[in-house]
This record gives C-alpha cells, structure tokens and sequence, in this order.
C-alpha cells in the first residue's frame, strides 16, 4: 500500500470528502430554505382563509342584525300582525284584498322609510312575508309587486315560517346571489304570523372588500366569487356561457388582473378551503378558495359558491429565487475557488515530489558514480560473486592484473577455477561463517594466476541480497606477495642483527666473566672495579637486544603466544619468589597482601615477563627497606593485577608517555638503575594481546601503583562462589563476624552454635567447607572432629579449625588430619581468604583419581609422590613392561610419563594406550624436549629440568577435572 | 659415562677462546675447538668426542647441516649435541631440538656456567 504514503494521495482524498460534505451542505440549505417558503406560503393561505371566512359570517350577522332592526319597528310589526291578522281572517276575497291594500298603503311609507336608510348597507331585497303560506304583503325595493305566495318556491322563508327561528344565508336565485337574512314576526301569543326579510348584493360586499384592499394599499390582491355551471343556471336561468367550464366569476369591476385566470386552472370540486399557486406570464399568484354553502331558492338544495382571495406573490418567489440564486452563486463560487486551490497544491505537490525525485535521482547517480570510481580505480582487487555456484558477476582492473585473466575470461570463470583444492576444507568454515554471521574474513589462502602460479592473498567479503533475492558476495582482495616478502626480509633482518649484534657480546660479556672469575689470574681492586662497570654494562647491552627484539615481534603481532588455563595465583607467586633475591639486595620486602581466586587464559610466561618487569620497577624505585603491596581483586569480568610501591613516584606528565618506547623516567634513581626504557612497553603489548589493559596511578614523592587488567576465564569467579559453608561456634558474636566474612567472599551460610545443631545440619545439607571452634559448650570440636571422620558422608569435608587454642587442637587432631587447616582467632580476613583457598584448591582433587606415573628415577618418584599421594591415587611402574601390565589390570584415570625408560621410549605406550581404548590424559614429565610434532599426541609435556613439582600438580589437576 | 672431550665448532674466534677457556680451565674438559664444519668433520672421527657443542650460524657450512654431515658418519651417529645459537626465538630453537640435540645455549653464554650446563644436558640425554 505504498500509495498511502503519498501525500498527494491525502490531499485528493480530502479534498473530494471537503466537496461532497458542502454538496450535502448545500442541498441542506436549499431544502430549509423551499421549506419556509413553503410555511411563508401556508401561512398567507391560512390568514387569507380566515379572512374570507370572517366576511362570511360578517356578512350574515349584518343581514340578520339589519333584518332584526326592521322587525324591531312596531309601526311595521303592527301592520305585520294586522295584515296577518286579515290575511287568515277576512270573510272574501275582495274583503280581504281591501283590507290588505288598506294596510299595505299604511305601512309603505314607513318600509320606504326603513329601505332608505338600509341602502347605505348594500340592501338590495326588503319583503314583508305573511304566513302561513309566506303571502307577499309588501316588497320595499319594488312596492308595485305583492300578494304573491312564495310557499313554494321560497323554501327559506317558509321555514322560519313555520318553526319561528331567525336564519341568515347564501341563497341563489333568479334575481342573481344573495345573503338572506329572515325574521319571524310574532303576535302577541308569540305565534309567528310573518316575517321580515332583508337581501344583500353579494357582488357590492365584495366591490366593498376590494374597495377597502385598496384603501390599505393591498394593491396586489384581491377578492372574487366562483360560481358553479348549476348556481349560473339556477341565477341566470341559462346555460352556462361554455360548458367545458366548471366554473363562472364573479369578479370586481376593479380586479382586471384576473384575466388570465382560466376556470378550467381550478379544480372542479371544492369542497372544503384550500389554496392554488398560479404562474401566468413570469406572474406567480396565491389564490386561497373557501367555499360558502348557498340555498336554491325554490328547492332548498345547495349549489356551489367559492369566495377567493388572490394575492400576486411575484415578488416573494423572485425573492426565492434571488436567494437560491444567490445560494447557488455562492457555492459555485466556492467550488470553483476549492477547484482552483486544490489543483494549485496538487500541482505544488506534485512538483515538490517530481524535485525531491530528482534531487534523489541526482544523488543516486553520484552515489553511483563515486562507488564506480571507487570500484574501478581501487588499487585493491573486488569481486562480486554468486553465493550459489561461485560465478564471477564483476570485478575491478586490479582483479585483472592479480589474476591475470581479463575482465570477461574472469567472468566466465567461478569461485572454485580460481581456488586450488586443498583449500575445500577452509572454504566451507568461511561459507559457514559468511552464512551465520554475514561477513568472512580475514581469510588467508591462494589463487591459481593465469599462468599457473600461486597468489597469496588475504579475503574480506559480506554477504547482502540483490534485488531478486539472490545471495551476493562481494570480496576484497588484499595481494600478500609484497607483504610477504617484507616479512620474510624483516626476519631476516632481526635474525641477522640479533646474530651480529650478540656475537661480540658474547666475546665482551665471556671475557669479563672469566676474567673476573680469576680464571686468568688474580686481579687488582681497582681492575676488579673497572671491570665489574664493563660486565654489567655488557649485560645491559643485552637486556637492550634482547628488549629490541621482543618489542620489535610484540608490535608486529609475530610475537608466539601459547595461552593457556592458569590460576592467577601460581603465576604471581611465582613471579615473586623469581624476584624476591633482587628485592632482598634493597632490603625491600614483597607483600603479597590479597590475591582473589581467579583462573585465566593467558601465556603464562608473558604474564610472568610483566609481572618481573613491574616488580622489578618497583623494586628499583623504591627505597631501601620499605614495602611493595601485590595485590589481584576480580572487577566485574576482569581481574585487576596491582603492584604498589612507595617510592619516588611519577609526574603527570611522565605518566602519559610512560608506556612508549624508550621512555624513562628522568631522575637520578633511573639513571643508577639502569634499564632499555622498553620494559613497560614491552608490558603494555603483551598485557593488550592477552585481552587486558595496563594502567598506573602514581603521586610524586609518594609512590606508584602500576596496575593490568585480564579478562577472567568464563566460570573461573565461580570457583568459590555460591557454596555453603557451616559455622559451628558457640559465641554469637564472632559466628557473626565469621559469616560476614565468608559471605563477603560469596559464600552461603549456616550457623550453628553446637554440635548436635550441626550434625542436624550436616544430615540436611550439603556443604562445601565446615569452620570448626574447638572450645564447643556441649562436645569438645576434636570430639566433633573425630565424629565427622568416621562418617562416611563427611570423612572428606574439609574443615577449617578456628580457634583461640590452636596447638592444643593440632595435637590431638594429628593423628587423622585429613583436608584441615587451622587459622588462630583473632580472625583476619586475608589470612582466612588464603586458608580457604588453600582447602577448596588441594579439596579440588578427585581424591579417588587413579594416576599411573611410569619413572625409573626413584628421586623423581619420591618427589612427585609427595606432591600427588594426598590428593589422588598414585600408583608407579618403574619400567615400560610394568607399566603395560598395570594398565592391562587396572583402570587408570591419568598416565604421567617418563620417555627414556630402560626397558624402551615412554612413546611406545601411546600405541599401547590406543590398543587397550584407553582414552586418558597423558602427560609427559622427561629429561628430553619433546618436538612439535610429539607434543601434539599427548595432553601436555614437561621437561623434568625446567618445571616446579607445583606447575606440574597444578596441570594434572585441571586435566584430571 | 662421564663427558670428557668436547669438541667445539664456532667461526667466530673470540668465542672459540672464551669457550675453550671456559670448558678447559674451569670446568675441566678436554676441548678441540674448530672454525667451521668442515673442519669439524674432519677431525671429528679422530677426536672421538663425548659431545659437539656446534654453532648455527656459521659461514659456508651452518650447524644444522655440520650436523647432519656428522650424523653421517658412523662412530659420530649418537654423539649428543648442543647447539649454541644467538637467535633467541622459541621457534628456532624447537627446530634445533627437533633436529636432534639434546639441547640449545643461548648466547651470550655466562662462561663459568657453560660447562655445567653441558654436563647436566649430557646427563639428562645419558639417562633418556
């Protein structure tokens, strides 16, 4: 998905989600905004249905209230009651007709009176009817016509006839529309005897209403009626004008903007309100219909009348339309702006990335071109090769020259056309090592040149991948022919020069010698003297050959080192009693005051060169009868070797060129001393190639501490660590300080203040080592002691005996001290740090090891089984015959071997060592050197004139382990 | 048997004098000092030494090959040798050890030591 890292990927990304959520926006806004035109709309038709419905019943209150004033007026309700009165009662026809004219011309003046004053109400109709059977009495608007009964035709009027209730409403006749209001006129005996009936012109109510939009200023509305085809025939009786229509107007002398509207826009029922929305030449018009229920006059059915209000909302919609314009206008213009900016990034983007590729492109190509340089132009030979099959894929002009192939015979070749075949062997390591580690080398072997001879040459080569997975190798190639040969010179030369150098030493050195031995007669003082300056500065002269030479191996790396296991112990002990006739010359004494038990891997006969080196510095350095303090202590996975004086000292500024070639310190002392101003040199290389460091710590006028560092053999710190020691001593208090101590040293403790405590113990635990106080409250320790021996779990464990009385415990503990030793109380850490290392190194010892040491020399023997017949199993064999039947009988666990034997060579064994499948160490202790080869076959060797019985015990010990 | 004669082949003449000093009058042996191995080879057979004490490093004919042209001669074939040598590497003088001798002396040599020394490298051969 690496598209997702592009950020021109997010910006489109964003960008369209930006404009689809503004789409979304945008459609949100225009349907809110449709919405309240639409409430807007509702609104104007709800007022507008009010309104119409308010006229109304205006309307038909007036009619009636007018009606009611005209009944209310007791002239004309006489003359109602009396007409009525004649009407039912009168004898004849022309009795009654008389009497009614009588009546009629009574009350005309008042009725015209009453008509008069109604004309300002738009009255248009003022009857008298008479019941039962609603007798025209009198007619205002038109007096001449009377006495003719409406019953029925005048369905109304003989309704309020009959049940005695007022009614006002819509009725529709011949005479045209009209509000009808009727009022029943009652007698005295609250009979209905008539009623009065008043009629309004329905088109001068709504000329009226017009008139007063007008006067509001509502120029852009107006009012009309609707008629329907049956109220127009019922009206007009006549058909109405065009049949297709549903509809006749009633329109308003002063409405003319209605024109337009056709019936056939309307629907063809309406029965209850609503509202119409008309557009008409750009004009948009609200047209709101109520419905007005209207009698037939003569069957008291209805016919349909629709009163309308009609509002122009041109300006509301283009309002609308401004908005949405508007609305639209804006977002266009945003999208457009976005459109604009979103293409401006991108194509900023774009050619940021289209730079940033080929700034990238650029600097891949000058990558490309400097490795080239470097690649072609290198004076060292590389090869890129298969891993696979070991084909040529590339190679350089210096290649070329080494091998003397060309670049495309070298191509053709592989790995192995170059290689000769003894090197499979060597090969297939360094194919492991290129495999496990990814890289190989320094490798030293051959190539085959062109024209058949060998090339040294040393390898260096990684492993890496190409594109398509396949495994690489690039190889550089060091040619070791010139280097060789400087080699091969420089030996030569330091051979030569040690040779030339060392023979007339050796006249000089021999002569002195002799000469002062008195081998050539007696000699004066004073020649004595001079000659003495000549032998030691002779001897000088050597120490600075022999210096020359070593430092001179040591910094080239030639130098042979043989490491090996050694305990750090031996080495400083030794280098010390080496040194200590030196020191006694000054009166100066050598403490070794703290030695950690720490084994390393080192050549033990370097180490012991630096050791005499150091001590031998500190010895010339330091004043007669005073004090130097050896100390070893582990430090974290080092041990610090240090050698402290308490001498001259040496200056800051000395210190920082003490470790190089030919420096000495530059005082007087130095100078009596004498010395080649290599030593610390000397030291500083052995000391590094042995894995370690060197340092000093000095004050002048107060002393030095010259100090190296090795590394310690992986485990060796676990020599006493992390076993468990039992205390047994009665007194709390030293039983305390004991156990700090011992735990100091990385022991685990375990007390116990008695011996039946200890016993308990002892049954429940394993313990490397047991501190035993004599003095115990219940059972004396040598009781203990003796219990402890004759077990056979513990007989061998090894016991330390501290005690405040300690000749007394030796005395009785003689007789059976097997692994003891004694410390005196007060007890001292060093001196208890020593003795336990001196029990748990001899306890080390198998002590059932079988050893068989094949010797003639019964001197050799004796000595040697000293050193071995408490620690193992020593058997002898004084000849080799003996020694094959011992071996044939018993089992041995190691062979030490003496070679000139009088019966054959101590080699002969080996064979028979094989016969018998004996697979055993074996260790050669003899007069002879042993060569290479000899020593290769056995474990170790020793030359009986050059090693300390210590060494020798020391080397079994480790192989027996 | 105890070692009595020597014989000492050395090009350099000052050591032929130290060393015939030292052999004869302090330690007592009887020395037949030659300048080179042919010279040893000889009057080698007509001295009969008890043991060669050969130089390496020599002109025309080095110890090495003195001593293989002497190991050629029969009653010579078991004489022990000793090399003396100023080339202090252990290497080389493994090499030496190798090549038969029962043992090397560096130089410079302290003279009044040289005969024990070679008396007690005798003795230690004698025995193996």
């Amino acid at each position: 998905m690496r598209f997702l890292q592009r950020p021109f990927f997010w910006f489109c990304g964003i960008s369209v989600t930006l404009i689809i959520v503004l789409i979304v926006a945008l459609l949100q806004v225009e349907q809110q905004r449709e919405n309240m035109f639409s409430a807007e709309l509702e609104h104007l038709q709800r007022s507008n249905t009010h309104y119409l419905q308010q006229i109304k019943s205006q309307v038909q209150q007036k009619a009636l209230t007018l009606a009611e004033l005209v009944s209310a007026n007791s002239m004309i309700r006489n003359r109602v009651i009396e007409s009525a009165h004649i009407y039912i009662s009168a004898q004849s026809e022309p009795e009654k007709s008389n009497q009614l004219e009588a009546v009629r011309q009574a009350a005309l003046p008042e009725l015209l009176l009453q008509w008069d004053a109604l004309q300002a109400d738009f009255v248009k109709q003022l009857h008298i009817h008479l019941a039962p059977d609603a007798f025209t009495l009198l007619r205002a608007h038109k007096p001449e016509r009377h006495s003719d009964q409406l019953a029925a035709v005048r369905p109304l009027v003989m309704s309020v006839l009959e049940q005695g209730k007022a009614f006002s409403g819509l009725e529709i006749g011949r005479h045209g529309l009209g509000v009808r209001a009727v009022v029943p006129v009652k007698n005295n005996n609250q009979k209905t005897v008539g009623a009065i009936e008043v009629g309004l012109g329905i088109k001068e109510l709504i000329a009226q209403q017009q008139l007063s939009l007008l006067h509001q200023n509502e120029t852009n509305t107006g009012v009309f009626a609707l008629f329907s085809q049956e109220a127009v025939t019922v009206m007009f009786d006549k058909q109405p004008f065009n049949n297709n229509s549903a509809w006749v107007f009633e329109k308003s002398a002063e409405v003319s903007r209605l024109d337009w509207l056709k019936p056939d826009l309307l629907p063809n029922n309406i029965n209850s309100p609503q509202a119409l929305r008309v557009e008409q030449d750009n004009q948009h018009f609200l047209i709101t219909l109520v419905p007005w229920h209207s009698y037939k006059q003569n069957t008291n059915e209805s016919a349909q009348v629709v009163f309308a209000v009609w509002q122009d909302i041109s300006d509301l919609v283009e309002q609308q339309r401004r908005q949405s314009i508007f609305i639209w206008s804006v977002w266009i213009l945003f999208a457009l702006l976005s459109s604009i900016l979103i293409a401006f990034f991108a194509r900023r983007l774009q050619s940021s990335t289209v730079q940033t590729l080929k700034a990238q492109q650029h600097q891949l190509r000058w990558s490309e071109q400097r490795l080239n340089a470097l690649f072609s132009l290198s004076p060292l030979p590389i090869l890129l090769n298969k891993l696979a099959d070991g084909t040529f894929i590339e190679s350089n002009k210096a290649m070329e020259q080494l091998v003397g192939y060309t670049e495309d015979e070298i191509k053709a070749l592989s790995y192995w056309d170059l290689t000769p075949e003894r090197y499979a062997e060597d090969e297939q390591r360094q194919l492991e090592l290129l495999n496990t580690t990814g890289r190989y080398g320094p490798y030293r072997k051959q190539y085959i040149h062109k024209n058949g001879h060998l090339i040294d040459i040393e390898l260096n080569g990684v492993l890496f991948e190409n594109p398509a997975g396949e495994k690489m190798i690039w190889t550089i190639i060091q040619d070791l022919t010139q280097r060789n040969q400087i080699d091969k010179m420089k030996d030569e030369f330091i051979s030569t020069v040690s040779h030339e150098l060392r023979t007339p030493l050796t006249s000089i050195s021999g002569s002195l010698s002799l000469i002062l031995s008195g081998a050539t007669g007696e000699l004066n003082d004073k020649s004595k003297k001079m000659l003495t300056i000549a032998q030691r500065n002779s001897q000088r002269l050597n120490s600075l050959v022999n210096d020359l030479l070593d430092i001179e191996k040591l910094s080239a790396g030639k130098a042979h080192f043989m490491p090996e296991e050694a305990d750090l112990k031996i080495v400083i002990n030794e280098a010390v009693e080496q040194i200590k006739p030196f020191a006694n010359t000054y009166q100066i004494t050598i403490k070794v005051s703290y030695i950690d038990a720490a084994v390393v891997f080192v050549d033990v006969l370097r180490i012991h060169q630096v050791l005499t080196n150091l001590l031998s510095n500190a010895i010339k350095f330091s004043n007669t009868g005073s004090q130097i303090d050896v100390k070893a202590e582990i430090v974290g996975e080092n041990v610090c070797i240090s050698i402290t004086d308490s001498g001259v000292g040496i200056t800051e500024k000395e210190i920082n060129s003490l470790f190089q070639r030919f420096k000495q310190l530059d005082n007087s002392t130095t100078k009596q001393q004498g010395g080649t101003g290599l030593g610390l040199a000397i030291c500083r290389e052995i000391v590094h190639q042995s894995g370690g460091n060197i340092g000093v710590e000095s004050e002048l006028g107060k002393g030095s501490r010259f100090w190296f560092e090795l590394p310690l053999l992986a485990d060796s710190k676990k020599v006493i660590t992390s076993e468990k020691v039992l205390i047994i001593e009665d007194d709390a208090d030293i039983a305390s300080t004991l156990r700090a101590m011992l735990e100091h040293e990385g022991f685990l403790t375990d007390w116990a203040p008695d011996s039946a405590h200890a016993w308990q113990l002892l049954t429940q635990n394993t313990y490397r080592l047991i501190t035993l106080d004599l003095r115990l409250q219940q059972e004396h320790g040598s009781d203990f002691f003796f219990r402890l021996r004759h077990n056979l779990e513990t007989q061998n464990l090894p016991v330390l005996v501290i005690s405040a009385y300690l000749e007394e415990g030796k005395l009785q503990l003689s007789a059976i001290a097997n692994a003891i030793d004694w410390l005196e109380k007060p007890i001292e850490q060093d001196k208890l740090v020593e003795k336990l290392s001196n029990l748990l190194d001899n306890t080390q010892w198998q002590n059932d090891a079988r050893i068989l040491h094949v010797e003639d020399d019964s001197d050799i023997v004796e000595i040697v089984k000293i050193h071995l017949q408490q620690k193992c199993r020593y058997y002898h064999a004084k000849t080799l015959n003996q020694a094959q039947v011992m071996l044939s009988q018993y089992q041995f666990d190691l062979v030490l071997l003496d070679i000139g034997l009088p019966d054959g060579s101590g080699w002969e064994l080996l064979a028979d060592l094989k016969k018998l499948n004996y697979d055993i160490p074996v260790v050669v202790f003899s007069a002879q050197d042993c060569s290479v080869h000899q020593r290769n076959k056995v474990s170790a060797s020793f030359a009986k004139s050059r090693v300390e019985p210590k060494e020798l015990v020391e080397r079994i010990k480790n192989l027996l382990n | 048997m105890a070692l009595k004669k020597i014989m000492h082949v050395e090009d350099d003449e000052c050591i032929r004098i130290i060393a015939e000093m030292a052999l004869t009058e302090v330690a007592g042996f009887e020395v037949l000092s030659c300048d080179g191995g042919h010279a040893a080879l000889e009057q080698v057979e007509a001295f009969a030494p008890d043991l060669i004490l050969l130089d390496v490093m020599m002109p025309k004919m080095d110890g090495l090959q003195t001593l293989l042209e002497l190991r050629k001669i029969p009653s010579i074939a078991t004489t022990p040798v000793v090399f003396m040598t100023a080339k202090i590497q252990q290497s080389e003088k493994q090499q030496y050890l190798d090549a038969g001798a029962i043992g090397v002396i560096d130089k410079p040599f302290e003279p009044m030591q040289l005969g024990d020394n070679l008396r007690s490298l005798y003795l230690n051969a004698q025995k193996s």
